[in-house]
């Protein structure tokens, strides 16, 4: 076995090291004592028939053999329950690194792995690892004293007997050998037309409406019953393999008893064999048997396991994009100015920002507009390096953001997002997210602020309302509100609202954003808004179209021109008034 | 919660005998087969019971000779061959013995799952057979997830019942009784032994299911609560990165994995317990029947060879009783399941409740039938005066909800173009929901070519009908099977309705044209080429009256220009609606309905309307503002 794909794992080994050491203690006993019951039934069982042993003497053998079997209980307890429990100590100390890696990427560095897929290597895939690591390794320990130990007492009370017994033995293992593949081949097919059945089943589910509008019911039915039918092959044929296995399993085992007892039979009426060591060898078979058969399954274990393991690896392969400089530079005071020179950003080819330079000054605040798709929000993420800008672009107090800490320039500058995440925690632990620094007061003046205070109030259990899936949804206005209290109570020099008030009507974010005046003035602040009212706060307003700086200037100025900004105004009124009809 | 509520069932209960009885609808084709299985799985039993029983003919008769012969010096070489030959026969009955048993296990195991995964294919063609059925309603309160479930988890837990489940819970059973008489009729007194101690080992296997069920639950519910937490950081990865919360998740997500990992030692201290436990007590029953088995031999009561085959009986039956109690839950796994997708073949379809054997019945002839259902021209044949479509003071709100459309009023004439105009939210997609069918209206008519809709068959309505939707749904097929949507289309019609609407300008420079397969929703196309082959599905259709969602989405200015020239040709000679976005469309219409809150405000013309300086106006001039040719997107966002 190549250790290989196993490296990482097994560097988990120190950790679990203790745990692991006792269990493998204690396969000795548990292990070892299966063959010792049989000897002591062999040697009572010849007293009886020889008729020289008392009852007493019976009665005390079997006093003895029920204490080995007690140690022999505890020492299987104490395997299973060390070697299991280390499996599992390493699988969460694995789970827990695995996420920490994740934690460092961003969503562009994995999103040609879907979420699903990350889920289920972080379930399956770990669990693969440590069947393989912990029971897997539990079985083939048995198998190794198991197999050996009772060859060696069949070799002694019976030596040909002993040999014959091995063409069972070797007979077992190839018949699980053989069997494997195919068996492993056939479940992998069944797996695959299961998949394909559920997605067909899924497509017509979704698009229910067009299956129904092209009354084509029965079309679809048809194409299901020919995926059934080809999964019911695929079953049967598996079926079959498992049955002529567990038959050949069953004629193995038939023939071991068939040796002992024609071999077995002819050795006791030429006197060199006695009954009792015929007993002893039909009592042994059971008992060496079966840790082969747990080697059949160590096999499948292993497969799975180094296929999990590879999948891991291609997980933890994935480089940040963003990440800390070598020698990161931290600004002397931090005043919060910003400035964007010359930049120019492409997505796969396609370029999204072209040549875009502006400055903010220190506590002054700029607006940011545009149609849908010209490259606003992707300007964020550059700022927020989010998404890794070119060398000497994008600066906050004159140092480009890829020299700064990251730690310095997220706690500088606040970005409230455009699609609004919360968390499936309480409202206050969603407000309180920058740390365990926001104190109750914080998250409060920080709801009101946001206006979303009286909302919350309004919950049956108030800030301590559980959000998602077991509490409340909120409405789309009430989760931007909320994220902006959440960026607000972290309390940044620098604040980036991008087009964060979309999903409330235009006069509810004006009220909002006049409120936020306050908090805004007092640092510098950047509002992205797809509607123009919204900018009318702003000391400075830039207009993107197709990623390049199409005009600026002040509100009054932009609209004065009768540019695209005044086009943009001039829309969004109507759209208002035809709300109102 | 309640899902799981269910498994706690007890097997037994009033509903479990229902269950049952419906299962059978089910099971009765195959009478003959479960009836050989059942003889096989005796067969089985039995044929286990001779093995041992040889071994005791062997060691009480020429192994016993043999001693008794050497011990009276008696044992001369005639007698040797003789006692050899002896042994060789039993060896060769041994031998058959094995062979039937090998034999049984390949054809039981075999004769079981053909069964078993003949039912599972009735019953799931039976499922996706009425699901497909199910009024479009139902679809909205069901998750696709759960549904897809039902069909295949689902399936395959019942599929463990028919499979597994039933067969060998009944193997074990006659098992345990078959080798409980065995013992007795060996040695009715050493078998209290056993009586005394197995009733322990049941109830032992019994209370560790239960303990591991719940334990098992508890990992599982941990488990997903690592996977909800790690889900939401790896969604929300910015938010997290934006607050520096690395470390703070991990954190975080170290206390459930925490969580998950010591729920997960509660299993393994159960299993840990469990195995030993069973094994002591197994070899408690086997030093009791050697002690209380000396004791017997001694007062000759009992011969040397038999007390082996007791032995060996009694490590026969310790197997069933470890597996019995894990047999039960596979059995109550199934039954909840089969609970869960009953309760989906108790939904009502759009024709009305159906009960099961009607529903197995139609799954059958619909696999036979060639032809559809209705043809076109059958389904023309029903038309009466009046115009194509009339819908007549229509209102509709989804349950107890308010009025998404109220009191609509209009007439579509035969060959007419409408064009249906009005900013978001206005209910225009819910008149073709009404139209055909999907959901009924709440109050007033819809008729169809004079007919009231309800008056109509599901098929005879929707057959006259095309639809292309805004987002377009494609199957992830070859594009040949996205346009035929299972119409037997000759491949050169396929060529021609692809060329009428413009859809071969982009088909036939790709590698494999028709044959190409489309991804899961056709998310290899582009938006304009979706829409373009949704074009191409309804022409082949050859509907009588064509409904018509523009779609919003930009395209570029030559695709905008085959979308174009391929509407009016869809159009021509049809009756059609159009829910509009685009300018031409609206101003070539015959007659245009302005339609604002889920009312009727203005019909009329282009002219018109203008004219008239109300909702229209203010429309066409917003188009004009933006300049995208999206009159009723609604805000750019």
């Amino acid at each position: 076995m190549k250790v290989g794909a196993f490296s990482r794992s097994l560097s988990y080994f120190p950790r679990i090291r203790r745990r692991w050491m006792k269990g493998m203690l204690c396969v000795l006993p548990s292990s070892g004592l299966e063959i010792a019951v049989p000897l002591i039934v062999r040697e009572v069982y010849g007293g009886i028939r020889r008729g020289d042993m008392s009852l007493g003497m019976v009665a005390a053998w079997s006093s003895l053999a029920l204490l080995l079997v007690l140690i022999k209980g505890a020492a299987k307890f104490g395997m299973r329950w060390y070697i299991t429990g280390a499996s599992r100590e390493f699988e969460q100390h694995f789970r827990q690194d695995l996420f920490a890696h994740l934690m460092t990427l961003s969503p562009r560095d994995v999103s040609h792995v879907r979420t699903g897929d990350i889920m289920s290597r972080s379930t399956a895939d770990v669990e693969a690892v440590r069947l393989m690591l912990g029971p897997g390794v539990m079985y083939v320990s048995q198998a190794i004293v198991i197999v050996p130990g009772a060859l060696i007492a069949m070799a002694l009370i019976d030596p040909v007997l002993m040999l014959a017994m091995l063409v069972p033995f070797v007979g077992l293992a190839t018949v699980i050998r053989l069997a494997a593949p195919p068996t492993q081949r056939w479940s992998q097919a069944t797996q695959e037309r299961l998949a394909e059945i559920s997605t067909v089943a899924q497509e017509n589910i979704s698009g229910i409406r067009v299956v129904k509008a092209f009354a084509r019911e029965a079309v679809s039915s048809g194409d299901f019953r020919k995926m059934g039918t080809s999964l019911f092959e695929a079953n049967l044929r598996l079926a079959t393999l498992r049955g002529l296995t567990a038959a050949a399993i069953t004629a193995v085992k038939e023939f071991g008893v068939l040796v002992i007892l024609v071999l077995g039979g002819l050795h006791i009426v030429d006197g060199n064999m006695q009954p009792e060591d015929m007993f002893f060898f039909l009592m042994v078979l059971n008992i060496a048997l079966w840790p082969l058969i747990a080697i059949g399954w160590m096999l499948g274990m292993y497969h799975r396991g180094k296929a999990g393991a590879e999948r891991l690896e291609e997980l933890f392969a994935l480089q940040p994009s963003v990440q800390e400089a070598a020698e990161p530079r931290t600004p002397e005071t931090t005043r919060g100015a910003l400035e964007v020179r010359d930049l120019t950003h492409a997505f796969d080819g396609a370029p999204v920002l072209q040549n875009v330079s502006f400055k903010v000054p220190a506590g002054a605040t700029l607006g940011i507009t545009g149609r849908t798709g010209c490259g606003k929000t992707t300007l964020v993420q550059l700022l927020a390096r989010l998404i890794e800008p070119p060398p000497g672009t994008v600066f906050i107090d004159g140092v480009d953001v890829r020299d700064l800490p990251l730690d310095w320039l997220r706690k500088t500058i606040g970005v409230v997002p455009q699609d609004t995440f919360l968390f499936s925690e309480t409202i206050h632990d969603n407000i309180a997210f920058a740390g365990e620094h926001v104190d109750r007061e914080q998250v409060l003046a920080a709801a009101r602020l946001a206006h979303i205070h009286d909302d919350i109030e309004g919950f049956p259990t108030g800030y301590e309302q559980e959000l998602g899936e077991r509490g409340v949804t909120l409405s789309g206005g009430q989760r931007q509100r909320t994220a902006i209290a959440r960026t607000l109570a972290a309390r940044p020099p620098v604040m980036v609202l991008d087009d964060c008030l979309s999903a409330v009507d235009s006069v509810t974010e004006q009220n909002i954003l006049r409120q936020l005046r306050g908090a805004l003035a007092e640092r510098t602040a950047v509002i992205v808004s797809h509607r123009v009212s919204a900018l009318s706060l702003a000391d400075h307003v830039i207009v993107l179209d197709e990623g390049r700086v199409e005009e600026a200037g002040s509100h009054e100025d932009l609209l004065a021109r009768g540019g695209l900004y005044a086009e943009l105004h001039e829309r969004q009124q109507i759209e208002a008034e035809l709300d109102e009809l | 919660m309640s899902v799981d509520a269910h498994t706690e069932n007890k097997v037994g209960s009033k509903a479990d005998r229902k269950l049952l009885g419906r299962l059978m609808v089910f099971a009765r084709p195959h009478v003959t087969a479960l009836c050989v299985t059942v003889l096989m799985l005796m067969a089985n039993v039995l044929l286990r019971l001779i093995g041992p029983w040889i071994i005791a003919q062997v060691i009480d008769g020429p192994v016993e000779t043999a001693r008794v012969a050497k011990l009276d010096d008696t044992l001369t070489p005639a007698l040797t061959d003789s006692l050899v030959s002896e042994v060789l026969n039993w060896g060769w009955v041994f031998l058959g013995t094995a062979f039937f048993l090998a034999a049984n296990a390949v054809f039981l195991e075999w004769l079981m799952n053909r069964t078993g995964q003949n039912v599972v294919l009735t019953v799931r063609n039976v499922l996706f057979h009425h699901l497909l059925r199910l009024p479009v309603g139902w679809f909205d309160k069901h998750h696709v997830g759960w549904v897809v479930t039902r069909s295949t988890s689902d399936v395959d837990s019942l599929s463990e019942l028919f499979t597994t489940g039933v067969a060998t819970i009944a193997k074990d059973i006659l098992s345990i009784i078959v080798l409980l008489g065995a013992l007795f009729w060996l040695s009715p007194s050493l078998s209290l032994v056993a009586v005394f101690v197995l009733p322990v080992m049941i109830f032992v296997s019994f209370r560790f299911r239960l303990k591991a069920r719940m334990a098992y639950r508890a990992t599982r519910q941990s488990l997903s609560r690592v996977n909800a937490f790690l889900q939401e950081r790896l969604t929300g990865l910015d938010v997290v990165h934006l607050f520096r919360r690395e470390r703070a998740s991990a954190v975080g997500f170290g206390e459930r994995n925490e969580r998950y990992y010591r729920d997960n030692m509660v299993t393994v201290r159960h299993f840990s317990l469990f195995f030993p436990t069973v094994d002591v007590l197994s070899q408690v029953v086997k030093l009791g029947t050697l002690t209380w088995g000396a004791a017997l031999i001694f007062s000759g009561d009992l011969e040397l060879g038999v007390f082996i085959q007791y032995w060996l009986y009694l490590e026969f039956i310790f197997e069933p009783i470890r597996e019995l109690a894990e047999r039960y839950n596979v059995l109550q796994a199934g039954i909840a399941a089969g609970e869960r997708i009953f309760g989906i073949l108790d939904a009502p379809t759009e024709n009305g409740k159906q009960d099961l054997e009607q529903i197995v019945a139609d799954t059958a002839a619909e696999a036979e039938r060639t032809e559809p259902l209705v043809t076109l021209a059958q389904a023309r044949e029903k038309d009466q005066s009046g115009p194509a479509i009339r819908f007549d003071n229509v209102s509709f709100a989804y349950g107890d909800g308010p009025d998404v459309i109220s009191n609509v009023s209009f007439d579509v004439q035969r060959g007419q173009k409408v064009a249906v105009v009005g900013h978001t939210g206005a209910g225009k997609t819910t008149l073709v929901s009404l139209l055909c069918r999907f959901h009924d209206t709440s109050r007033g008519k819809v008729e169809l070519f004079g007919n009231d809709v309800h008056d109509l068959s599901h098929a005879e309505l929707r057959r006259r009908i095309a639809i292309v939707q805004q987002d377009v749904f494609l199957f992830s097929d070859d594009i040949a099977a996205n346009v035929r949507m299972g119409e037997p289309l000759s491949d050169e019609r396929l060529h021609e309705v692809a060329r009428a609407v413009n859809a071969d300008r982009f088909i036939d420079p790709l590698p494999d044209g028709f044959a190409t397969r489309l991804l899961e929703r056709g998310s290899n196309l582009s938006s304009g080429q979706r829409q373009l082959i949704a074009f191409a599905r309804a022409l082949a259709a050859d509907p009588d009256i064509l409904v018509l969602d523009e779609a919003t989405s930009s395209v570029d200015s030559e695709t905008e220009h085959w979308i174009e020239e391929a509407t009016a040709a869809l159009m021509q000679g049809r009756t059609s609606l159009v829910i509009a976005h685009r300018l031409s469309t609206i101003i070539n219409a015959d007659k245009i309905l302005v339609f604002h809150k889920g009312e009727l405000r203005e019909a009329g013309t282009h002219d018109e309307l203008l004219a008239l300086k109300g909702l229209y106006h203010k429309l066409y001039h917003l188009h004009l503002a933006s300049g995208t040719g999206d009159a009723a997107a609604g805000t750019a966002r």
